[in-house]
């Protein structure tokens, strides 16, 4: 047995021979039939327990009898088709007789005339049509997919140690796989033929069927949703078929990879449930049997799954089309007001007054039709169907809870729905719209006691109340009154209820009710996967497409859905997904114009302006920026240069996705005396990477020294006086995900606290105390430390090696504060050495370009000599605290005589300000313009 | 090849003739008249459930809009009677019209052959001639 394919359950066996080709090769180039097959059935396959063959010879000959057959076949038809026609018309000038000679219709039976009879020797004609007609709609001879599981295509025990010899003698369970072609896929594998033929190439191979394929509406719809360019493609396919061109060639016959191709297309179509093999069939087949055809798809960025998918997408459009209107045609019986059509139902004047029937709305086609949630409604139907039975659909938001109750309504409108669902109404009632009407005392709960009375009264609603927890949350009042009235009778089971609650609030107010809850069967609606969010964005694709003239390429879609999974993190799929769809599609129709194409870079750009963060494909200007991150740095930073470096890959690798997306971007901890730019670092992080310093959550951890402090932390648990709220670190990273996390003076807080972050630098996530989840995947954690300050100074002074320091630092002295485990988690340890004078020196020079740009923005140019930096800078020199004496210096020395001037007036705008040495102040001032 | 291609001509032309000419009337007879009936069968279904018949029956002991008192429901089983009485005699109307045409259909090859051979004065009597 050959190795089976992973992409296929089919197994194949060749004839040992002519290894499945059904022809040899002289070595003269002349191909002669198969000694052991015959050329026939040189290839056979098991799937699903029979044994599949392809028994259609392809030749020169057979195309052309086909064709005869065709014309035939269209003649015979055109002939019969006058002489009924010209029958038909010796009917009319019978008829024209009759009435002439005023004589009764019945002549038209009794009369004998040469007339009448040619009329009924054609009128056979018409009927013989129907049955053509009829015969060529339907498939005689579908594929048995009905008859089969689609698990037990898979088993394949019963073909336990068989051989080719053995398979091709078995009569009894073999498939024709030939005989579930249709006339369109037959005539591509014609066409296909005669391209080799005409390529003169030996052997016809999917790739030929493929090149064939390319021109037909239905590929070149699903190359546009690729985004695959068909020029692009094309001249792959021909410089691949350029390689299979024969000297020798004397005629074309199909190899072993055409027969597998054909074998695979059957599986499709089986898979598929199809009556018969159909176009995209072949496409898939041909690329699952050769590798080749694989490697032009993949270069072009398309994989098997891809193309599975949009495949799907555009036979789904038609399906759901379809779906549609076979639904509408059910639905227009459903009555147009509120009587149901057993008429015992009674008018619901005050209860209409607040509430929307969604069957009625379903019925006229207000809702997008609901795709997959099977089990769902499955289970709704069944609690529905028991009495007094009441759903309750707990799911986050955005998880399509609604969605599933507009499902219901559309399966309600069409009666599809369990005998004891039908002919019956989904009323939504909106509490807000009870209370709006309402003034006075007493007034609301009159009216939703009245409601309740029609409710049972009718017998045919289904009440449905969305965020039912809103019954039990918050409400003041006159509302409180009400939703006591309300879950009064439902806790009674004397209506039958759909409701919704979000998780969240499911479990802060609804999970203790006890007595409430056992009338409702809850049904949990999860988040949809990937592949059910795809189907759903496809579903709506259509719309936005239509309202905005953007088409939408599957790559858009994926980029959504991966995107938005990862970034988003406050809200759920598919509502986040869709959302950024529409946007995507306005942003491409604003920015190219209508009948544009929505591409992955403009989900990107969509999702770049919501989170700030880059997400977009890296521009050749970005890589170059990237690759001198570090002398960008070194604008704000100087030396440090292995911290720079550390950090600058860091960046490097998180902007290019080459890092574990499940752990924060980076966690570093930067070691080192005060003054020597750790913050500094942390703010030019800041900037580079989100774009603004002010991206940054800053923990001053010396306020986090006893244990309880976790609380201000992480938010303080329920229960206690201030439940309820959430910390300081969760909420602000809840708020701002994309951010620099920076814990300053981390040595300085309690043990406890520093336990939480292991887990935070380790999986990227916090629970808080009110049972959220903060994702820290988007953050870079920045610690910073002055352990071990003093023996840097003292290292340093000793001119040892940074990474000898560094070393000691972590052998000896940092485990004296932080566990090992903890320092493991870092991604870097960086150590900051204390600043030389020529470092404060340059810093100087920094410091004094900022209050030069500050003047500028007033009108005043400011400059200074290189001895009065000199000056400030031995001024400000301190080892010990590094460069916060001289920020010190600079703001007495020149920030105060600065502010002396502006308040005296003395500075005016485009005046000369210079530094001199000795911290003298020189003003040049401009020439008057006006005297 | 032209020789050929006329062999392939006769050939086909006759195979057509006697496999569809031959097989049209077996097919009429016998897959025909089921999809017929199938079909007419459907027809009178969709017309039962447009007229609402089995939930009238279902509901001939309910009382109407929700009036329970004696009084409403014997006014309302009545008025049901009434209601599914006339509806189902609009079926059966239906049912009929849909039967004929049916049986039109279905007896259109007998009418034809016995037309033509009234013309060609085989048989004495018009076909159907007792109906006209």
């Amino acid at each position: 047995m050959e190795a089976q394919s992973k992409k296929t359950n089919v197994h194949f066996f060749a004839c040992p021979t002519c290894v499945g080709y059904g022809f040899l090769v002289t070595p003269a180039g002349k191909p002669i039939t198969c000694s052991q097959c015959v050329g026939k059935e040189s290839l056979v396959g098991i799937l699903g327990g029979k044994i599949l063959y392809w028994d259609r010879p392809i030749d020169q000959l057979v195309i052309f009898e086909e064709k005869i057959i065709r014309t035939v076949k269209y003649a015979r038809i055109g002939i019969l088709t006058t002489l009924l026609t010209f029958g038909i018309l010796m009917f009319l000038l019978e008829f024209w007789n009759i009435v002439q000679e005023g004589e009764s219709f019945t002549f038209l039976i009794t009369r004998r005339s040469p007339l009448l009879l040619i009329f009924y020797l054609t009128l056979p004609i018409f009927f013989y049509l129907l049955f053509v007609y009829y015969r060529g709609k339907t498939v005689s001879h579908p594929i048995p997919w009905r008859k089969t599981e689609r698990d037990e295509v898979i088993a394949q025990e019963n073909f336990e140690g068989a051989t080719y010899n053995t398979l091709k003698n078995n009569k009894k369970t073999k498939l024709n796989v030939s005989s579930f072609v249709n006339e369109e896929v037959y005539k591509i594998l014609e066409h296909a033929f005669q391209y080799a033929e005409s390529m003169r190439h030996q052997t016809v191979e999917p790739l030929h069927v493929l090149a064939v394929l390319l021109p037909t509406t239905k590929l070149r719809l699903i190359f546009g949703r690729l985004g695959i360019p068909p020029v692009e493609f094309h001249k792959r396919v021909e410089t691949l078929l350029e390689k299979f061109s024969d000297k020798k060639f004397q005629q074309a016959l199909p190899g072993h990879k055409w027969y597998k191709m054909l074998m695979v297309a059957y599986e499709e179509a089986f898979v598929g449930e199809r009556d018969q093999i159909q176009p995209q069939d072949l496409l898939f087949a041909l690329v699952k049997v050769d590798k080749k055809i694989q490697d032009i798809f993949y270069d072009l960025g398309v994989d098997l799954t891809k193309l599975h998918h949009v495949s799907e997408w555009v036979h789904a459009q038609k399906q759901l089309a379809e779906n549609v209107r076979r639904w509408q045609r059910e639905a227009l019986l459903k009555p147009k007001n509120t009587m149901n059509r057993a008429l015992t139902a009674r008018p619901t004047r005050v209860l209409d007054s607040m509430s929307q029937d969604l069957t009625l709305m379903a019925r006229t086609g207000s809702f997008f039709p609901l795709i997959n949630r099977k089990e769902e409604l499955a289970a709704t139907f069944r609690a529905l169907k028991e009495v007094g039975g009441s759903v309750l659909f707990v799911g986050n938001s955005g998880t399509g809870k609604s969605a599933v109750i507009y499902g219901l309504a559309e399966r309600m409108a069409a009666e599809e729905v369990p005998e004891q669902l039908k002919d019956r109404r989904l009323v939504a009632m909106n509490i807000g719209a009870l209370l709006a009407g309402a003034a006075g005392v007493g007034v609301a709960e009159e009216r939703m006691l009245a409601a309740i009375k029609e409710i049972t009264l009718a017998s045919n609603v289904i009440l449905v109340i969305e965020d039912i927890d809103t019954l039990f949350s918050g409400a003041m009042g006159a509302a409180v009154e009400s939703a006591q009235i309300l879950t009064d009778f439902i806790g009674q089971g004397l209506m039958k209820v759909v409701a919704t609650a979000r998780t969240e609030e499911y479990l802060r107010f609804l999970q203790d009710k006890g007595s409430f809850l056992r009338r409702f069967k809850k049904i949990v609606v999860e988040e949809p996967n990937f592949d059910l969010t795809m189907r759903i964005l496809q579903s709506r694709a259509g719309i936005f497409e239509y309202r905005y003239k953007a088409y939408y390429s599957y790559d858009a879609l994926e980029q959504t859905i991966l995107l938005t999974t990862r970034y988003f993190h406050e809200r759920y799929l598919p509502e986040k997904a869709l959302d950024v769809i529409e946007q995507a599609a306005i942003y491409a129709a604003e920015k190219r114009g209508a009948k544009t194409i929505v591409t992955k870079a403009d989900v990107a750009e969509i999702i770049a302006q919501h989170t700030n963060i880059p997400v977009k494909e890296i521009t050749a200007e970005e890589s170059e920026k990237l690759l001198m991150l570090e002398e960008q740095i070194h604008e704000r930073l100087i030396d440090q240069e292995e911290a720079v470096r550390s950090v600058a890959s860091a960046l490097r690798r998180a902007r290019e996705e080459l890092r574990d997306i499940t752990r924060p971007i980076a966690n570093l901890l930067f070691l080192g005396p005060t003054g020597v730019g750790k913050t500094e670092l942390a703010k030019t992080v800041a900037a580079l990477y989100f774009g603004d310093e002010k991206k940054m959550v800053r923990l001053d951890m010396s306020e986090y020294q006893d244990q309880l402090s976790i609380y201000r932390m992480i938010g303080s648990p329920t229960g206690s006086q201030s439940g309820g709220v959430g910390g300081y670190l969760t909420e602000a990273i809840r708020h701002s995900p994309f951010a620099v996390l920076l814990l300053d003076e981390i040595e300085k807080a309690h043990p406890d606290i520093l336990n939480i972050f292991l887990q935070v630098m380790d999986d990227g996530r916090l629970t808080d105390t009110l049972g959220r989840t903060i994702d820290f995947t988007h953050t870079i954690i920045i610690a910073t430390s002055n352990a071990g300050a003093q023996m840097i100074h003292d290292s340093v002074r000793q001119e040892m090696p940074m990474e000898k320091i560094k070393e000691q630092l972590i052998e000896g002295e940092i485990p004296k504060y932080f566990r090992p485990e903890f320092i493991n988690r870092f991604d870097n340890v960086i150590v900051f050495k204390p600043l030389s004078e020529e470092d404060i020196f340059a810093i100087a020079k920094l410091l004094l370009k900022r209050v030069a740009r500050d003047l500028e923005n007033k009108g005043i140019f400011f400059s200074t000599s290189e001895d009065a930096v000199r000056e400030l800078a031995e001024k400000g020199f301190d080892p010990k605290f590094g460069a916060r004496p001289l920020r010190r210096v600079i703001q007495n020395h020149v920030d105060d005589a600065l502010a002396k001037l502006l308040l005296k007036g003395t500075l005016g705008r485009r005046d000369q300000v210079i530094l001199e040495v000795g911290g003298r102040i020189r003003v040049e001032k401009a020439e008057q313009l006006v005297t | 090849m032209s020789l050929q291609a006329a062999k392939l001509i006769v050939v086909h032309i006759t195979r057509g003739i006697f496999f569809d000419i031959l097989y049209f009337p077996i097919w009429w007879i016998t897959r025909g008249i089921t999809s017929a009936v199938k079909i007419s069968v459907n027809w009178m279904r969709h017309y039962a459930h447009r007229f609402a018949l089995l939930i009238l029956l279902k509901n001939l002991h309910k009382p109407m809009f929700g009036q329970t008192d004696w009084q409403s429901r014997i006014i309302s089983f009545f008025v049901r009677l009434v209601q599914f009485v006339v509806l189902t005699a609009g079926w059966i109307v239906w049912c009929a019209i849909i039967s004929i045409v049916t049986l039109v259909w279905i007896l259109m090859p007998f009418f034809i052959l016995w037309a033509i051979m009234y013309q060609l004065t085989l048989v004495r009597t018009p076909p159907f001639s007792w109906w006209l």
